[in-house]
């Protein structure tokens, strides 16, 4: 079979799903690692290379570079060829881009662990790592956009197609904005406005629109119904792309930003609330009279709850932005559950549902078990609500005792049961992962086969 | 004449549209009008400059992007689209299928 015919390279997509929950594990034993030093029980206490800080930011870095970014590019490699009908640019290239960004995350958890982070959140890719990174974001756009282009001369394109070409143009202004202007031009408080904008962007320029173009391929596909409009699609991608980019600066209230500038990023994320509602009515309007999808389908299960989450977060967001909420909340937990809500409950579970779909499709084996699937799901979800409502109330508590002007130990000491709390949950999240990870190798050496897609 | 039930939903999504693009855009204007109005103070015109290229430079890809797909017609059939996908994916799936 040429590649005319079936465009997709079924390998490719199971390599970036096994490395991307490679890296999902080294990134929860981080993160979990990290919990137990607020419970002053970190095990690696005076070891310099595993320092807090340092496993910290490997935690956050190997969530975005190595699960994301792998999850969501195993998701494009299936799903693009798919929309538009013609295979990616080149087997060669899509494999060296794989080898590529494997490496670049393992280099740039050693470089962060051996002291060379840069201090930019979500930047803290070393400097001399950054220059790489560029190259593949340069390469990746090389290998999906010709096929977008070509699909664009038949017929229309499907909105996903437009969220992938602006996911893969903006990440590479973005990432250049966000890594060299702050480090090399523009010290200060106009650096800061900058990475502000980064660590805003890189997550609703790059992660958001790779995974609402992944949602609008699965969930018509899954449930074999075209969404509701795509008229409404086409809305929600021209909305952020026109109107997203620059609230960042929301990151900086009551910084030494100008406050006219404050005050429209304020405005500017009250807005973007607009089109967020408008996508999320697209998605349930296109499940009415399928419902039942979300009792017999754990992909759609996965997908609709991370788009009531997502919704949640976004909401979060126009209020949280505002310079009254910010007076109480900056600094506090509230953003630590407000950041996991967005990178676990959203666009992981939207991970999650992908792999599950993909999965016994891409081995050729039936599920091992079901029940493990629902353990996996209802972990996750109890886990990452209770990890909010945790450090949501937690986030409060430290921001009236700081407000208050009360000593800052006695903020430490009221914080203690929520991080003891955050742990907990941190746990039933990993009893999720685990419980889908074994249930995923357990099916690739399950003896009851569907046919394979895998040669 | 009383509206029927489809009518109206067509009337409120179209009201819901309409106000959420002009709001937008109002804020959009604003926005960009506040940004501009800080290059000509100094100890901010680096952040300002910045800022404001790094977004024209996408925004204005995009809207040259908006453009090109409106004048080769790809909004006189909006949903089309939504269709093809359905059907291409079911021809994926018989190319599966015989494998």
């Amino acid at each position: 079979m040429n590649e005319r015919q079936n465009p997709v390279n079924y390998n490719l997509v199971t390599a970036h799903i096994i490395a991307a929950l490679i890296f999902l594990i080294m990134s929860i034993t981080a993160g979990l690692l990290y919990s137990l030093q607020f419970l002053n029980h970190y095990p690696l206490q005076g070891i310099e290379f595993f320092s807090p800080g340092r496993v910290r930011m490997v935690h956050t870095n190997a969530v975005a570079y190595g699960w994301l970014l792998n999850g969501l590019l195993s998701g494009m490699y299936w799903a693009v060829p798919r929309t538009s009908g013609y295979p990616v640019l080149s087997r060669q290239l899509s494999w060296l881009i794989f080898w590529f960004l494997q490496i670049l995350v393992l280099a740039t958890a050693v470089g962060i662990l051996g002291g060379y982070a840069q201090a930019i959140e979500f930047g803290e890719t070393p400097i001399f790592v950054d220059p790489f990174i560029t190259l593949g974001l340069f390469l990746l756009a090389t290998n999906f956009i010709p096929p977008i282009l070509k699909s664009s001369k038949d017929a229309p394109l499907y909105v996903s197609l437009w969220y992938f070409i602006g996911a893969l143009v903006w990440i590479i202004m973005v990432y250049i904005m966000g890594n060299y202007i702050p480090q090399f031009f523009v010290p200060g408080a106009a650096g800061a406005a900058i990475t502000g904008n980064y660590i805003h962007d890189f997550v609703g320029l790059l992660i958001t629109p790779l995974g609402w173009g992944l949602m609008y391929f699965f969930v018509p596909t899954i449930i074999k119904k075209p969404i509701w409009s795509h008229t409404l699609s086409l809305m929600g991608f021209w909305g952020l792309a026109f109107f997203y980019p620059m609230q960042g600066i929301h990151h900086f209230m009551w910084s030494p930003v100008p406050m006219h500038v404050q005050y429209s990023a304020v405005v500017a994320s009250i807005a973007i609330e607009v089109v967020v509602t408008s996508v999320l009515a697209n998605f349930i309007m296109t499940l009415k009279g399928s419902g039942d999808y979300l009792r017999t389908n754990y992909p759609i299960r996965w997908f609709y709850t991370g788009m009531v989450f997502y919704w949640v977060t976004c909401f979060q967001c126009a209020i949280q932005s505002t310079l009254t909420a910010q007076k109480l909340i900056h600094f506090t937990d509230w953003v630590v559950a407000h950041a996991h809500l967005v990178m676990f409950g959203v666009f992981s579970f939207w991970l999650m549902g992908i792999i599950t779909e993909l999965w016994p499709r891409l081995t050729g084996k039936e599920w091992y078990s079901h029940s493990l699937n629902g353990w996996a799901y209802w972990l996750c979800t109890l886990g990452i609500i209770l990890m909010f409502i945790d450090l949501t109330i937690g986030g409060v508590v430290q921001g009236f005792i700081w407000w208050g002007l009360n000593p800052f130990m006695d903020s430490i000491r009221f914080s203690v049961p929520f991080w003891f709390v955050r742990t907990l949950s941190g746990l039933m999240i990993s009893g999720g992962i685990i419980s889908l990870i074994y249930n995923l190798s357990m099916t690739a050496k399950n003896k009851n086969l569907i046919k394979p897609l895998i040669h | 004449m009383k509206k029927d039930k489809k009518e109206w939903a067509v009337f409120i999504l179209w009201t819901w549209v309409i106000s959420g693009v002009t709001f937008a855009s109002l804020t959009f204007v604003y926005k960009f009008f506040e940004i501009a109005r800080t290059v000509p103070m100094g100890e901010v015109t680096g952040f300002a400059v910045i800022q404001v290229i790094t977004y024209l430079l996408i925004a204005i890809g995009f809207f040259f992007l908006f453009l090109w797909s409106f004048l080769k017609g790809d909004f006189k059939d909006m949903e089309k689209a939504k269709y093809r996908i359905l059907e291409m994916e079911e021809k994926m799936r018989e190319i599966e299928r015989g494998t």
